[in-house]
């Protein structure tokens, strides 16, 4: 390498190694370049060139260039992992659409039930029930009757609870039907449903009617 | 790749490793320059490699005609920061100094044809130097003497030589270019 080549010149020069001629050379050598003529006054303070110390600092500047690589190499996004990683994004897409486009239908449809149950509870939130001092029981039980209600009442009062007396004939139709409420279509609206409801067996009734609504 | 390709390369790229490869051949001369100004092992060890640092950033934003010259300018540079930055203060001979600066800049002139007139006013030129610079300049440019003999004949330093030579070289190139022009 002619770096050190021209380290040798300087050794040489320093400690009188050298032919006069050559001497006068690298003198000369000096002369037109400041760099090589401070390079050896320097070498000259020092008395002489140390190799050791000069082959520490290339040691120095070669672990400062590996250091970098290493740097660049942890932080280098080469085509290969833009790659992998543009495919694994892709992939997570295309799975959580499957998912969603599977999920979505469903939750669809169990909104649908869930109006329909919403419905049912609506129209079932009519309770009727017997009230002691009466015999009569609804042909079909208390819940299909209390369902009946629910179906076909058009009761917006604010009266929730609704007590009735009545009797039942022969044919077990409901008759002589007396509602125990002050409002006109009220008892009405009870009454009416009586007669449309189903038969009864016994022969007098007093029940009461709840509307939850 | 040669310097300059290397240096282009750098420029373009950024990659430390081309600049390891540019700066590696200078680091045992640049050592030795180091060692000039601050005369101490471990700081021009350490000033080698700021230097480096520094490189990395500023070779990517200066174009650089010529590394070596410039590389010795900012290494110089970076050196006398560091002592004017230190209590220490080491004095160094200005006119020293100068003179090599100038050396630098009337290298890359010259490789002109010289004509018979040129070296007649040479002579003359040589003729009205300091005794002592005269005598330097003809030992060490036409008898082709080295320094330590000329000190030895002169019986003096050999520092006190090289200056008397670079001296003598300016005085005689301002001679001469003075008559040139003057004609």
């Amino acid at each position: 390498m002619e770096n050190n080549y021209q380290l040798s010149r300087i050794h040489n020069y320093i400690h009188g190694l050298m032919s006069k001629e050559d001497m006068h050379a690298l003198e000369r050598e000096a002369l037109d370049d400041p760099f090589l003529q401070d390079a050896i006054d320097g070498y000259r303070l020092q008395n002489g060139v140390d190799a050791k110390s000069l082959s520490l600092l290339q040691q120095r500047l070669e672990r400062r260039l590996q250091a970098n690589a290493q740097r660049k190499n942890s932080y280098f996004f080469g085509w290969q992992r833009l790659a992998i990683g543009l495919v694994a994004a892709v992939m997570f897409i295309t799975v959580c659409t499957l998912v969603l486009m599977r999920y979505l239908p469903k939750r669809g449809a169990n909104t649908v039930t869930e109006v329909e149950l919403m419905d049912d509870k609506l129209h079932s939130t009519v309770v009727v029930r017997p009230l002691s001092g009466a015999d009569a029981v609804p042909n079909g039980g208390w819940e299909a009757f209390s369902e009946f209600v629910a179906d076909n009442h058009n009761v917006d009062s604010k009266e929730k609870r609704v007590a009735v007396f009545f009797k039942v004939d022969a044919a077990g139709k409901a008759y002589d039907i007396r509602p125990q409420v002050s409002d006109a279509a009220m008892q009405e609206n009870v009454v009416d449903l009586l007669r449309r409801g189903p038969e009864w067996k016994g022969k007098e009734g007093y029940i009461e009617i709840v509307f939850s609504d | 790749m040669n310097e300059k390709e290397l240096l282009h390369d750098y420029r373009r790229t950024g990659d430390v490793e081309t600049l390891g490869k540019l700066y590696s051949p200078y680091m045992s001369l640049l050592y030795g320059v180091c060692y000039k100004y601050l005369q101490d092992q471990e700081a021009s060890q350490d000033a080698v490699m700021q230097i480096f640092e520094q490189l990395i950033e500023k070779l990517r934003i200066h174009e650089v005609d010529s590394f070596k010259s410039w590389l010795y300018v900012y290494a110089r540079n970076y050196c006398l920061m560091e002592l004017r930055k230190g209590k220490a203060r080491t004095f160094v001979d200005i006119e020293n100094h100068l003179l090599e600066s100038e050396q630098k800049l009337g290298a890359t002139v010259g490789d002109e044809r010289w004509t018979d007139q040129d070296f007649d006013s040479m002579q003359s030129c040589l003729a009205t130097l300091q005794e002592k610079q005269g005598l330097c300049v003809r030992m060490f440019y036409i008898e082709q003497k080295c320094y330590k003999d000329i000190a030895e004949e002169l019986k003096i330093d050999l520092n006190q030589v090289k200056s008397h030579i670079q001296n003598g070289k300016r005085n005689l190139k301002i001679c001469m270019e003075s008559r040139k022009n003057g004609k």
